[in-house]
């Protein structure tokens, strides 16, 4: 009984570790593609048969997407990591704030507006883009790169505040009254004691925010057409309309694009998990 | 309106003003900046406001909301969109709920493989669209490589302008993209279940497909409901996606709601025909917030 117990749970293991691999191969596998054609020369991308592990490795795509090509790509990642980098701080600080608001001060009507939160953070951004558009050409602000952190801090805030707020909510009062009795007013109490609890939480939601500003590009596309104010979507989506398809330089650029999101994304990984899957899950 | 003021800062509660100053710029962006633009686009939609004559707005009340529901194109971009979100969803919640329970076993790599996983979360739509157009691509994709290679296809085929395939890998690209986010969230519902739950059940002889129908699905039916919602929020807003892998072609079998509102509105110039139809896209999502809030409050009553 116990040795036929032993081989099934074996099996059980094996069968696992097959489909553990075809998922990761999956998911994994298109990042090493694109990095595998980012570094091969130029004519080897249309050879018949292609080369899965690289003959010999080549940087010219990396040195012409950074150089000031026709496409220039390092433009457009200062670009995006400021409105990134912007975006990120405003809506934390913002974030806390409100969240801090709706999870322990008791005012009226602060259910109505939590719940014109969540519509808010529902409503799809094409909905908006008209008046957007012509809002932000009225008083300049499109081809402008405060215009993007703006339009992008207020479809971010409303997700910031949400998972703030169910983080604030785990926190004991008790933890807060006890500054509070020692004689903390409301704010000191809620940046003494609160924000640094909430470490996790700002740390989950500031990625959640440079991740989706990073990869913005309807809006973007909207507000901005001066090459000189791309971000990385736009400058990428330029390869396809303007030049023959160079999949080289495209690949190269999309590297550099994800790059920081994704090491974000990894260094931070446990907070993020549980940013995303708060309020998701009820304890 | 003055008494909404004078109630919002009623001095008589201690925390009101505190929060009406701690709130404020949060409701002055996302109010002010959303909430007006509506306005903005809903006084749009009852007029017949195109680029070149911007100025002049006469309101022709709801004629160009019977322009969208008799228009051909538009009712083909809702099919679209619906074929899109109804597969999209369903997909990844059936490959979100296995990764997510190979993901709770215990194994070695589980750590590093949970970190590998959300990787494809992180990854911009741009990138997304043009890596896998890049592997479909018609002469020296990989994918076609491997179908060749393996036997399943004679031939290289052209994926993405065909009419049979363009908007199934939409899908597979979107899937790829989507499903770790699904799997993460379900991930965690799975480990509020308690492991004396199963040992229970196989005590009783239960079998493992039984426990999963049994346990498994019921305990995580919250977290599956918030994926699906959210799922079908992103389905009917997807764009980036269509834009860079088909741009909605070959003819208009790839042109969802979004991306058709988005052509009338910066292509054509139709601002106000494009006003409309984006608010009957945000009349959809509204309805799917409305079941979305109301379920999540009575979860949170009961």
């Amino acid at each position: 009984m116990k040795r036929k117990l032993y081989s099934r749970k074996t099996i059980n293991k094996i069968i696992l570790y097959f489909f553990l691999t075809i998922t990761m191969l999956f998911f994994l596998f298109p990042f090493y593609w694109i990095v595998m054609t980012s570094i091969q020369p130029r004519g080897q991308l249309y050879a018949p048969t292609p080369n899965f592990i690289p003959k010999n490795v080549n940087i010219d795509n990396y040195i012409d997407i950074l150089g000031v090509g026709k496409v220039n790509i390092a433009m457009a990642l200062r670009n995006s990591l400021i409105v990134a980098v912007s975006v990120t701080v405003v809506c934390i600080l913002f974030g806390i704030f409100a969240a801090y608001a709706f999870a322990r001060l008791k005012f009226k009507g602060s259910n109505t507006i939590f719940v014109a939160l969540i519509f808010a953070q529902m409503l799809p951004p094409v909905a908006v883009l008209i008046p957007f558009y012509l809002i932000f050409k009225q008083v300049g602000l499109t081809n402008t790169l405060q215009g993007l952190v703006i339009m992008q801090t207020s479809w971010l805030l409303p997700i910031v505040t949400w998972i703030l707020y169910s983080y604030f909510k785990t926190i004991p009062q008790d933890l807060e009254d006890s500054a509070r009795i020692d004689g903390a007013s409301k704010v000191e109490a809620l940046l003494k004691i609160i924000v640094p609890i909430s470490l996790p939480g700002l740390v989950s939601s500031g990625v959640i925010c440079f991740v989706f500003s990073m990869g913005e590009f309807m809006g973007a596309m909207a507000i901005v057409n001066v090459t000189r104010l791309h971000t990385l979507p736009l400058a990428l989506a330029q390869f396809f309309t303007k030049y023959s398809i160079e999949y080289g330089k495209i690949t190269a650029s999309a590297v550099l694009t994800v790059l920081f999101p994704i090491s974000f994304v990894l260094i931070f990984q446990r907070y993020i998990v549980k940013g995303l899957t708060a309020g998701a899950v009820k304890e | 309106m003055k008494e909404g003021i004078k109630r919002f800062f009623d001095f008589e509660r201690s925390d009101a003003k505190l929060a009406a100053v701690l709130i404020a710029p949060t409701f002055i962006l996302v109010i002010g900046v959303v909430a007006y633009p509506l306005i903005y686009s809903l006084i749009m939609s009852f007029g017949d406001v195109e680029f070149a004559n911007i100025k002049d707005y006469d309101f022709i009340g709801f004629s160009q909301y019977v322009k969208t529901f008799t228009d051909p194109e538009f009712i083909n971009a809702a099919q679209v969109s619906a074929k899109f979100i109804f597969s999209t969803v369903f997909v990844k919640l059936v490959l979100g709920t296995l990764i997510a329970v190979m993901l709770k076993e215990r194994f070695i790599g589980r750590s590093i493989s949970r970190a590998l996983i959300i990787v494809p979360w992180a990854t911009p739509f741009v990138v997304v669209g043009l890596m896998w157009k890049w592997m479909l691509h018609s002469k020296v994709g990989i994918i076609n490589f491997l179908l060749v290679r393996l036997g399943i296809i004679e031939e290289y085929i052209p994926f993405l302008s065909s009419k049979i395939f363009a908007m199934p890998f939409v899908v597979v690209a979107d899937v790829w993209q989507g499903t770790p986010f699904f799997a993460i969230i379900i991930l965690a519902g799975l480990q509020t279940i308690p492991d004396d739950l199963y040992e229970a059940a196989y005590m009783d002889g239960a079998s493992g497909v039984k426990a999963f129908f049994s346990i498994t699905l019921p305990m995580v039916k919250y977290p599956l409901f918030i994926s699906t919602i959210l799922g079908t929020i992103l389905a009917i807003n997807s764009f980036d996606l269509f834009f860079v892998l088909t741009k909605g072609g070959p003819g208009n079998i790839t042109t969802n709601a979004t991306l058709f509102a988005w052509n009338n509105a910066f292509k054509f110039y139709h601002l106000s025909y494009a006003s409309a139809i984006s608010y009957v896209i945000l009349l959809f999502a509204m309805m799917v917030t409305i079941i979305y809030v109301t379920l999540m409050r009575r979860n949170e009553i009961a």
